[in-house]
């Protein structure tokens, strides 16, 4: 018997078997649904479609409503080994939701139910389906913001924030995603239902939480979450201001960070990034140029504001003041949207590397990968979060495209990035996760970690169903 | 007292020394005794009376990471147990060998390795004295903002391995928001090195795993934890207030206002008694529990409990509820002790919104000194408490934590779980946005070793039985060892499964702390 035989009859028992659970009109095989199904935000899938490739299609697509029925579709996708991609809202960078195996893509958008609010103790639990806005606007009702604003906004889900340890733009002010997540549901690939429990700190053993945060779907399914959230701020303060170098401009975001500052927006870019992605969005400012929102109380923000400028006077800051930042405060989310359009039609490759350091490193990571991009690609730098202990560095690469070899051309670039990188002793992403794009490099980078994460998805998910391909080659006959 | 041989195979024990040399490794009846225990007060009780639970067959101090990795590979060859040991001051049982075998003493691995000022960040060996880096650094002009009360006698590595969390957590976090990286050695022998740095979205996070597993999963040798630049100026403020619904909502208001104080802590009616609201004894004749000369828990430790083992042998037995009584002459409400410190400005803008927040509840203002004398005894009572068992009394703590809807019924419950059995007082000690964790202390007495330790274990078993009823957390910062190993497959539920799925992986031979944490 062929394989392609195998995988027909299975397919008519599977599909059958999630009728039963899901009904019909929740299972899908139309071709449509398949093509949208296979890839993700990651540009070199979108280099594919241009192509006129999406090479890898998941035989069909389910859209579960509860926990119970997630359980129940992995218990028969398990015991018939057909592969389950869990699925958000497909804003990945790194085509972690490529369902490289074929098998089931799971879209949990409808699973997008608020559970509970508890005001007092500000948690709202909710199912992971749920889009980031949505999520944003019901605790802003309550007077609440959980502050986790990635540029993917309003095309991304809560469940992806967890899957791939998401941080958004104001995550100096309101931590990551992990900082805000309390507790969560989790389907195993056996079909069961397993939680981390409710405490605002617990010491009684690991925490699960950090196993399954960032497993981009390949050791379980976060069915749902219990998040803290933070009262609306009464105020918010803008300012730009500009250095002449970007060492100048780190040292002046550490300096206040190191003395106690909480920004909650605090974003360097270079010059490069200044005057072209800046200055389309309406920032005049020279230099390299310094964006800083404060939030909270009238006067708190006030007296912090007061200090940070002090601060960036003192190390040769120019002031731009407060419109200019406004109005890029106001437009942040749409650099995200444009990036489709100029790599279809413009004809561009375009992508962001980002990385992490501590701060007596970041000068020299930025330094480091600039000069290994440039020699490529067209850069644009970006500091766009900072930590008291260190950085992100965000780097944007442009580079004509349109012939045969943009898929050559990308991984080679790739290949630059994170080797530079890695050399300059940077984390290899930030925010953005793994996935596809970077899980050989992260291997060669931290094999006793990498052996044990694929030690811990053997045990847990001993058939290799869970988005299979992606911390190891697929499994013989997985697919 | 005759002290038999340990277990382990001559071979195993002759390969050690190679590795580590025979000054390093001690096969000696008083170190053996020395190291068997830790100060959980089950070990404490039995000591009083001379008994010795199980012995380790070695103790052994390892110089660097290299050496750890080749023992780790030598006792899974052997299957000899492993215990890795700090300073011996948990108070769970994490350290003490049930199963014999070495203890691996982390002591010698106390070098500060790297101090990155720009970075604030610093890199020690696991087996630095918490005391000792933190005098390194205030001398540099920096603070980890790390300060359990075990301070002096306690260690880097085991603050990582229990997920320790210190006095100062509302304003510099626990131990777990202290990791930027570390290395440790897993069962294989293989030694795992995290990225140092701020944060990164690859995959697991393994720090945070191995954090919390007390010596079960890796052995942790090395840490680089983040630091702050040692404060400009300390305030201090306290309050009183009617009763813990008050109190416990003035300090959410204080959190969810994104204030971080230093210290926040409220100690309920009966433990205020003790720690008192002023600078001074205050003499009232209208209170019974005035007249004994207590202004603070050490000695009150010190005068009570002699005189309670005595009051038990009559009373406990019949109304043994009769020191909770005592209640009724606490009237003096709750007090609420705050330090807030950093650049002055920003902490007095800290301080006037607090102190605003917490008029408006209610409280009354106690200005500075409480605070300050809680500061000037804030580690005392972990070095009187052993004092108490001297006198055959048992007392014992119990740190639970939950979010803010569940906190005041969590210390209800609890005390009402347990007053038949025991003088049971509490405060709040660690406060979070979504919740705070209750600590609560516990005395009581039996005539002999066997009836204390049936009497510690009821308080627990009641104590746990209401928490998890409730939905809590079993421990907030002391850890799970072996006496509290029995509450933790309803801790975690289906969860052990995965914790079960680690230890395999990371520790295939079993021989990491076996007997430990519900595994």
């Amino acid at each position: 018997m062929t394989r392609k035989a195998t995988r027909k009859t299975t397919n008519v028992e599977l599909l059958n078997q999630l009728r039963d659970v899901l009904g019909g009109r929740r299972v899908s095989r139309g071709e449509t649904d398949r093509l949208n199904y296979g890839r993700d935000l990651w540009p070199r899938s979108l280099l594919e479609v241009r192509q006129g490739q999406v090479p890898h299609q998941p035989d069909m697509i389910v859209w579960p409503e509860t926990t119970e029925e997630v359980s129940r579709v992995l218990r028969i996708c398990n015991e018939m080994r057909v592969p389950v991609v869990p699925f958000g809202a497909g804003s990945g960078l790194c085509g972690a939701a490529q369902p490289l195996c074929g098998g089931v893509v799971l879209d949990t958008k409808r699973m997008a139910r608020i559970e509970r609010i508890v005001p007092e103790t500000q948690m709202i639990v909710c199912q992971t389906g749920i889009i980031g806005a949505h999520l944003e606007n019901e605790l802003n009702r309550h007077g609440l913001t959980m502050g986790h604003f990635p540029g993917s906004f309003g095309t991304s889900t809560l469940g992806g924030y967890l899957a791939t340890r998401s941080a958004g733009m104001a995550a100096t002010g309101y931590g990551k995603i992990e900082d805000m997540l309390i507790s969560m549901q989790v389907v195993l690939a056996d079909g069961s239902v397993n939680r981390t429990r409710t405490a605002p700190r617990r010491a009684t053993g690991p925490d699960f939480n950090h196993l399954f945060l960032g497993s981009e779907g390949s050791l379980g399914v976060i069915t749902s979450a219990s998040m803290r959230a933070h009262m609306l701020p009464e105020a918010r303060a803008y300012r730009a201001l500009s250095f002449k170098k970007m060492d100048v401009g780190l040292a002046a975001v550490r300096q206040m960070l190191r003395l106690g500052l909480r920004p909650a927006i605090a974003r360097l870019s270079d010059e490069a990034d200044a005057s072209t992605t800046l200055h389309a969005l309406g920032v005049e400012a020279k230099d390299c140029v310094l964006l800083l929102v404060f939030e909270g109380r009238v006067a708190r923000v006030d007296l912090e504001m007061k200090k940070a400028l002090a601060i960036a006077r003192e190390l040769g800051g120019r002031d731009f003041g407060e419109a200019t930042a406004q109005r890029w405060y106001g437009r942040r989310n749409s650099e995200q949207y444009r990036q489709s359009p100029l790599m279809t039609e413009e004809k561009l490759l375009l992508d962001t590397v980002e990385v992490s350091t501590v701060w007596s490193n970041a000068a020299h990571l930025y330094t480091a990968m600039r000069k290994a991009l440039s020699k490529k690609v067209s850069v644009l730098g970006v500091m766009p979060h900072a930590y008291p202990e260190g950085c992100s560095l965000a780097f944007t690469i442009i580079s004509r495209a349109g012939s045969a070899d943009d898929l050559a051309a990308y991984d080679a670039v790739w290949r630059l990035a994170l080797d530079a990188a890695a050399q300059a002793g940077g984390a290899l992403s930030h925010a953005h996760g793994i996935g596809r794009l970077k899980f050989d490099r992260l291997a060669r980078q931290s094999p006793v970690a990498v052996e044990l994460l694929r030690g811990m998805k053997r045990r847990l998910d001993p058939n290799d169903i869970l988005n299979p391909g992606k911390l190891a080659p697929c499994t013989e006959g997985a697919c | 007292m005759h002290i038999a041989p340990g277990q382990a195979s001559e071979k195993f024990l002759r390969a050690v020394t190679k590795v580590v040399g025979s000054d390093h490794l001690s096969l000696a009846d008083l170190d053996r005794l020395s190291y068997s225990r830790d100060l959980n007060p089950v070990s404490n009780l039995a000591t009083n009376e001379g008994r010795f639970g199980p012995m380790p067959d070695a103790v052994v101090w390892p110089a660097d990471t290299q050496q750890v990795a080749q023992i780790v590979k030598l006792a899974a060859e052997h299957r000899t147990p492993l215990i890795p040991f700090g300073a011996g001051s948990g108070v769970c049982g994490g350290t003490v060998p049930l199963r014999g075998g070495i203890i691996l003493d982390l002591k010698r691995m106390n070098n500060i390795i790297k101090l990155d000022e720009d970075s604030l960040a610093v890199t020690a060996g696991a087996g630095i004295i918490g005391q000792h880096l933190e005098m390194e650094l205030n001398r540099k002009g920096y603070t980890m903002g790390h300060f359990p009360s075990s301070v002096y006698s306690s260690t880097l590595g085991g603050y990582l391995a229990a997920r320790s969390a210190g006095q100062l957590s509302a304003k510099y976090g626990k131990i777990e928001d202290m990791i930027l990286g570390l290395e440790a050695v897993l069962g294989t022998g293989e030694i795992l090195r995290t990225t140092a740095t701020p944060r990164a979205s690859l995959g697991p996070d393994w720090n945070q795993v191995l954090i919390g597993s007390e010596g079960t999963l890796a052995i942790i040798t090395e840490a680089t934890c983040r630091i702050r630049p040692y404060p400009a100026e300390r305030r201090f403020t306290s309050f009183v207030f009617p009763g813990p619904s008050e109190g416990t909502e003035a300090i959410r208001q204080i959190m969810r206002h994104e204030l971080r104080p230093a210290a926040i802590r409220l100690y309920d009616e009966l433990d205020t008694v003790l720690v008192g609201t002023s600078s001074k004894n205050e003499e009232s004749s209208e209170s019974f529990w005035n007249a004994i000369p207590i202004s603070q828990f050490g000695n009150f430790v010190k005068s009570v409990a002699p005189g309670l083992i005595r009051r038990t042998e009559r009373f406990f037995g019949k109304r043994a509820d009769l020191i909770n009584l005592l209640e009724k002459f606490a009237t003096k409400g709750c007090l609420l002790v705050m330090t807030f410190e950093g650049e002055s400005d920003l902490v007095a803008d800290e301080e006037a919104l607090a102190v605003e927040l917490c008029e408006k509840l209610g409280g009354v203002n106690h200005g500075p000194e409480a605070a300050l004398r809680w500061w000037n005894n804030r580690y005392h009572v972990s070095y009187k408490q052993s004092k108490v068992f001297y006198h055959g009394a048992i007392v014992d703590t119990i740190e639970m934590a939950t979010t803010w809807d569940k906190l005041v019924p969590l210390y209800e419950e609890v005390r009402q779980a347990v007053r038949d059995m025991a003088f049971i007082m509490a405060h709040f000690s660690h406060a979070y946005l979504d919740g705070a964790s209750v600590y609560f202390t516990f005395v009581t007495a039996a005539p002999n070793v066997e009836k204390a330790e049936q009497a510690h274990r009821a308080v627990w078993d009641a104590a746990a039985t209401a928490c998890q009823r409730i939905g809590a957390a079993i421990s907030h910062h002391h850890g799970i060892g072996y006496t509290k190993a029995r509450f933790m497959s309803e801790e975690h539920g289906p969860m052990m499964r995965v914790y079960e799925a680690l230890k395999r992986e990371m520790d295939p031979a079993g021989i990491l702390n076996p007997g430990k944490m519900g595994l």
